[in-house]
């Protein structure tokens, strides 16, 4: 029995467009415009890009063929559409959903209004030329990509670090530990020669914190560092020569486990000595990853406040550095204090330059301009400070977006420097 | 949408008409924000927050890394000192027999 098959494969588009007439080619790309401009998305990013270009949607749709159209629309779709889909993805689940005094039809409306300026600026893109396109999705899903990649490596290292000396494991080196106590004290009463490997004594336990605490510090400092005095940076290497004891008991440790004519000391002895270390490396881990938690709050905290307040950052900073307050070593606490001060400050100075590179620049040019013509005497600053503090604490409440706004008016009204 | 108009500000001041300043200030502070402004504020935020984020999580991976690399040479330390106890072990044994 010969075999049939039901599927009959659909002829290439352009081979279609090279069988129609002209007039029933425009039929047929004017049928499909029609349909893709039926879908609002599309309709409004078209209705901006005639408005960049100062005029009104009939005439742009007059202008362009159908065909330059739906070309138009191909690039949306493949470009534009997903970009603006992921980032307000990310948005809803990991940003906004976790700004605790948004309710949830504030979210949606707070979706509805990036949307609105995703495709005003991919509006603005196109204007310039299709190829721009490319260049606004990259930008944003560069950021996205290297969010995604970071949170998976993480977890990766995690997962492989617990697997081997997590929490499950971690029990049973505590037991091996114990054990290998026992038995080494148990051997040292039989006179039996216990050459250590380190002289040298225990690391304590703030110093051991110290360690890991410097290093992943001195990279997160990198943030304010054009900003960075001599004497931070030479705080910086004091706190990353803590580093140096445990570097240099891993290399002892490795020294001797290739150096064949050493003397080796009993292997209980031996493993509850490397057991230590093993312990000091995990808890500095332990510490990091706290560490990573309280800074991505405090970050989430910073940008989402609503008021960029140095002051009320710092308190924070207070709040949180007593997490270390069980420890005794004060110099520590104050180290961490610091650290997290200087980091959150930093991400406050940025949050500030950053909204003024971001939000209605003209506007607050335009304050700016009034500002500098017009505080000319205390009185009329006074005037203008109480006005924009009165505007700001009744849109505090509100967690408006246009707080931030109104903080930095503040700013410049307060920065004025009188001749 | 009204405008900020010096002349009118500086009038009203120098007419010590202070009420009707704060009103013409106010009036500029308080106009409305598009639909695009407000996005764009948020969009400022995220962008900020995934960049502060990728730079903490980039210095939590690389204390990962190093401590992955740390507790990788220790355990091969271990193995190999481990290994030496047991040959000199066994030639112990083989020396005593």
């Amino acid at each position: 029995m010969p075999e049939y098959s039901a599927n009959v494969p659909s002829p290439e588009e352009q081979d279609v467009r090279a069988k129609l007439s002209p007039d029933q080619l425009q039929s047929m790309d004017q049928s499909a415009l029609e349909q893709k401009l039926a879908e609002k998305p599309f309709f409004a990013f078209v209705q901006k890009i005639a408005e960049k270009q100062n005029v009104d949607i009939q005439k742009y749709l007059t202008d362009n063929t159908p065909e330059k159209v739906l070309q138009l629309a191909e690039r949306y779709d493949k470009v534009v559409r997903p970009t603006v889909d992921r980032f307000k993805k990310f948005a809803g689940d990991q940003f906004l959903g976790k700004m605790k005094a948004l309710p949830p039809e504030a979210i949606a409306k707070a979706g509805e209004s990036i949307e609105a300026f995703m495709s005003q600026e991919a509006a603005q893109e196109a204007v310039k030329g299709a190829a721009n396109l490319e260049s606004f999705s990259a930008k944003y899903s560069a950021l996205l990509d290297q969010y995604e990649h970071l949170a998976n490596m993480a977890g990766q290292l995690n997962r492989e670090l617990s697997a081997k000396y997590g929490t499950t494991n971690k029990g049973e080196l505590s037991a091996i530990k114990a054990q290998a106590e026992l038995m080494s004290a148990s051997a040292k009463t039989q006179g039996v020669e216990n050459t250590t490997i380190h002289a040298g004594e225990r690391t304590k336990i703030a110093q051991r914190r110290l360690n890991s605490v410097a290093r992943f510090f001195k990279t997160i400092r990198t943030l304010g560092k054009e900003r960075r005095s001599d004497a931070e940076i030479a705080e910086d290497e004091k706190f990353s020569d803590a580093q140096e004891p445990l570097q240099t008991k891993i290399t002892s440790f490795e020294e001797a486990s290739l150096d064949i004519g050493l003397k080796i000391p009993a292997r209980e002895d031996y493993d509850k000595q490397i057991g230590d270390v093993r312990e000091q490396i995990l808890a500095g881990l332990s510490d990091a990853n706290k560490l990573r938690d309280i800074l991505l709050e405090a970050t989430m905290d910073v940008v989402t406040s609503g008021k960029y307040n140095i002051e009320d950052a710092a308190s924070s900073v207070n709040e949180l550095g007593d997490e270390w307050g069980d420890q005794n070593d004060a110099e520590f606490n104050d180290y961490i204090k610091q650290m997290i001060e200087q980091t959150y400050q930093a991400a406050v100075k940025r949050g500030v330059e950053a909204t003024t590179e971001n939000i209605n620049p003209n506007k607050i040019e335009e304050f700016n301009r009034f500002v500098v013509d017009n505080v000319r005497s205390n009185e009329s600053k006074q005037l203008i400070t109480d006005t924009v503090q009165q505007s700001i604490d009744a849109e505090s409440d509100k967690r408006s977006p246009k707080v931030a706004q109104l903080t930095l008016m503040l700013n410049r009204v307060n920065n004025l420097k009188f001749s | 949408m009204p405008k900020i108009n010096d002349e009118e500000f500086n009038r009203l001041l120098a007419e010590k008409k202070f009420a009707e300043a704060k009103a013409l200030v106010k009036s500029y502070i308080d106009q409305a924000w598009t639909k695009e402004d407000e996005g764009e504020f948020y969009v400022g935020l995220i962008t900020q927050y995934l960049e502060m984020s990728n730079k903490i999580n980039t210095a939590y991976i690389t204390e990962l890394q190093e401590a992955k690399k740390d507790l990788d040479r220790l355990d091969k330390a271990q193995s190999r000192v481990h290994q030496t106890l047991d040959i000199n072990k066994l030639k112990e044994d083989i020396d005593s027999m």
